[in-house]
């Protein structure tokens, strides 16, 4: 047992093929806040995510979720599944066979409310009327929402977004990001989100943890690190910001 | 306690040892053949296989002949079809694909009775020139077909900027540079096919491997001659795969599925023409002309009484030899492709496997069985004697086909869809049966479908090893061929391909219409 609640990592690594992805993340992740993990392509956020959420293992270190040890060196003691954890993929992994109705009951397993819980989640994202779609036949935002509708309907405690913004416009992402900042604060829901693009976390997330190449470089406030950071990203972020607020001032 | 969806995405030693179990299968009557030879050799069988050998050099050199004619047209058939618009261009590779869906024996009747007319036809459809034609329709299809799926590895911009560059011939230049490695294992593939196929040559009345085989085992009864020359006709088979693998490298992993958006063929005023003048061109020299040489002689009143004779004594066998290999070759196929699933190696080696297999003379494993039915217990003589074995020893021979659509399908596959399943605590049943059950539904039914017709058109394997009175239909019209009028042979052959082509537009809409 350890002594806080959310997620605590300690020295977590992973190795694929070689390369090491990850090198001893140690970090906290408390609950009932929103959460950015910062990076460039490749720098390993997402692995570190599917880490988290209980879908690969860590090859060494261990995990802690509200005070269980749910990961440990190369072992998950807790699934996915028992770890009230909700994840919206890059791709979304919608299962294009079932309607949007169907994709969300079958993440409700047996709970004989299911029904009734899957529609109500497609109405908190505004899409009940597409309930008997297909997702090949919903717009790029429909699946978005759809998505969100699967992972929200279980009630989840965490919940993990892994780059699912990439490909939308501006306007469609901004709806979907308050969408989400709205019923994650409703429902008292701990949202991590990875993203290699400052402005979406920025959108969402009040803590941020900067990775880079396997590494944590720098975690803390949002707007703290935004002054302060030499982090690339974060740097180039904030110049194109400065530029833009001079370009409008005239 | 239920397993996890996430098995599917594990890695593990499971997978490489399924592989290696489905190999075994596949190839222990080929080894339980190379047994019974190695108990038999003698100096008078290695003089008996002298004579044999320069057969095989000159069967391999006729069957390289049609599969390099095949390739340089199919090369350029499937290039035209992924890059340019034209009318007709579905109607042209419907059409390119209809001799391999039927016995290539069929092909020969029609040259028969094609050089029977005076001047040009007579010398282009007889003898061995006739043989390279039949060798160039079958694969043919195969070859465009590999250069199809390849090009959708190349990207809509890529070719936009090679377009920009250098023109359309540039661009024809390079799709064929990035096709060629596919295309040349497919054009081999198609020239092994008519290398373990004795119905073209027989029915043309020339000599090759594998009809020598069948005269070793049929006429002198001399069943470790027979083994030996397939052993032989294998050898040279492998090796010449091992060559065309070496060559096409880990490029013959285009022949699944790639993640890239693949070009789509768009209308150029000259191109699109020059399209159209070269499919009409290839599909009147390797399907209209041959098709005519089928329909002429089976204008004549038909015998009725004669064709539904024929028809009664064999349907039920044709149906039930084709059902069963392609049940026999969906299972082993779809297992194949679990295997492979998405890693690297699994896929590399299950690819190897695959075209090995593939290369292989079906007499080969045929024989394997009848040689293993002499030594089985009587309890197994419904595997190795009855006509199940028809069935297992086509299904070992043809589950290349389906394992690669499999192959495909376990590989396009999400991976993010088994990780949704696993954190919604959907489990590996629940989730096999609602989501990748229906999904791969389509796949299996094709593979099912091109398997059921591939071994409906085989007669070798039925040949060898169907027992006593249990003839499919090409079988029946290779024995009547010799004896029978030649319009009803022409009639029958009508028939059979009449019915193939229905079974094969049924199998082209339902992929085309498939939900993914």
């Amino acid at each position: 047992m350890k002594g806080i609640k959310g997620f605590e990592l300690e020295n977590v690594s992973r190795v694929y093929g070689g390369k090491t992805v990850l090198r001893d993340i140690s970090c906290r992740i408390e609950p009932n806040a929103s959460w950015g993990i910062l990076g460039p392509s490749g720098s390993g956020k997402s692995t570190l995510l599917r880490i988290m959420a209980g879908l690969e293992p860590p090859d060494q270190g261990k995990i802690f979720l509200d005070k269980r040890l749910v990961s440990r060196d190369g072992a998950i003691e807790v699934p996915a599944s028992k770890r009230q954890i909700s994840m919206v993929f890059q791709d979304l992994a919608l299962w294009p066979n079932l309607t949007a109705e169907e994709n969300v009951r079958l993440g409700l397993g047996k709970d004989k409310d299911a029904a009734r819980k899957a529609m109500e989640s497609l109405s908190m994202c505004s899409i009940s009327h597409l309930a008997k779609r297909y997702p090949a036949q919903l717009s790029g935002g429909e699946q978005q929402r759809l998505a969100l509708a699967r992972a929200l309907a279980a009630r989840p405690a965490y919940l993990l977004l892994d780059e699912p913004f990439s490909g939308l416009d501006m306007e469609i992402k901004s709806n979907i990001i308050n969408k989400i900042k709205v019923l994650t604060a409703a429902h008292k829901i701990t949202t991590i989100l990875v993203s290699h693009d400052p402005f979406e976390v920025s959108s969402l997330c009040r803590r941020i943890i900067l990775i880079d190449q396997g590494e944590i470089v720098e975690s803390g406030d949002f707007k703290t690190l935004m002054q302060n950071s030499k982090f690339p990203l974060l740097r180039a972020f904030r110049d194109c910001l400065h530029s833009l607020h001079m370009e409008i001032k005239g | 306690m239920s397993l996890s969806a996430l098995v599917l995405e594990r890695p593990g030693r499971w997978r490489m040892t399924g592989l290696l179990s489905v190999a075994c299968i596949a190839f222990l009557p080929a080894v339980a053949l190379l047994h019974a030879a190695m108990q038999s050799v003698s100096s008078d069988l290695f003089t008996r296989l002298q004579g044999f050998f320069p057969l095989l050099v000159k069967s391999i050199l006729i069957c390289l002949s049609g599969a390099a004619l095949a390739l340089a047209l199919g090369l350029l058939a499937g290039i035209f079809y992924t890059l340019y618009e034209y009318p007709a261009r579905k109607l042209f590779m419907f059409l390119f694909f209809l001799p391999v869906m039927v016995p290539p024996l069929l092909w020969a009747v029609s040259m028969n009775s094609l050089a029977s007319f005076p001047g040009f036809t007579s010398f282009l459809y007889s003898g061995r020139t006739a043989f390279i034609l039949i060798t160039a329709m079958v694969t043919f299809p195969l070859v465009a077909a590999s250069t199809i799926a390849a090009c959708s590895g190349l990207s809509a911009s890529q070719c936009d900027a090679v377009r920009m560059a250098q023109g359309e011939s540039g661009l024809i230049r390079l799709t064929a540079r990035f096709a060629m490695p596919p295309a040349a294992v497919a054009a081999c593939l198609g020239a092994f096919l008519m290398l373990s196929s004795p119905g073209p040559a027989m029915g043309l009345g020339i000599k090759t491997a594998v009809s020598e085989i069948l005269v070793s085992f049929s006429a002198l009864y001399d069943m470790r001659l027979a083994a030996l020359q397939c052993l032989m006709l294998s050898g040279s088979t492998l090796f010449l795969a091992i060559l065309a693998l070496t060559a096409a490298g880990r490029r013959s992993m285009e022949l699944l599925a790639t993640s890239s958006r693949p070009v789509q063929a768009s209308y150029h005023r000259s191109m699109s023409a020059a399209a159209i003048l070269f499919n009409s061109a290839c599909s009147l020299l390797l399907v209209l002309l041959p098709l005519a040489g089928l329909l002429f002689p089976a204008l004549s009143r038909p015998d009725m009484q004669a064709i539904s004779t024929t028809l009664s004594r064999t349907w039920g066998y044709t149906m039930f030899y084709a059902a069963g290999s392609a049940t026999t070759a969906t299972i082993l196929g779809f297992m194949t492709g679990f295997f492979m699933g998405r890693r690297p190696d699994t896929r590399l080696a299950g690819m190897v496997c695959l075209l090995l297999i593939f290369s292989l003379p079906a007499a080969l494993t045929a024989l394997g069985f009848v040689y293993a039915g002499t030594r089985t217990p009587a309890w197994a003589d419904f595997i190795f004697r009855g006509p199940m074995a028809v069935c297992l020893a086509q299904g070992i021979h043809l589950f290349p086909v389906p394992a690669v659509l499999a192959a495909r399908f376990f590989s396009q596959m999400p991976q993010s869809w088994s990780f949704a399943a696993e954190i919604h605590g959907i489990s590996l049943g629940k989730f096999l049966i609602r989501v990748l059950a229906p999904l791969a539904s389509v796949f299996i039914m094709t593979g099912f479908l091109l398997a059921l017709l591939l071994s409906a058109a085989d007669t070798g394997t039925v040949l060898l090893i169907h027992p006593p009175g249990a003839q499919n239909l090409p079988l029946a019209i290779f024995t009547i061929m010799a004896n029978a009028p030649e319009s009803l042979v022409a009639q029958l052959c009508l028939l059979y391909l009449v019915s193939a082509s229905a079974l094969f537009f049924l199998t082209y809409k339902l992929w085309m219409n498939r939900r993914t």
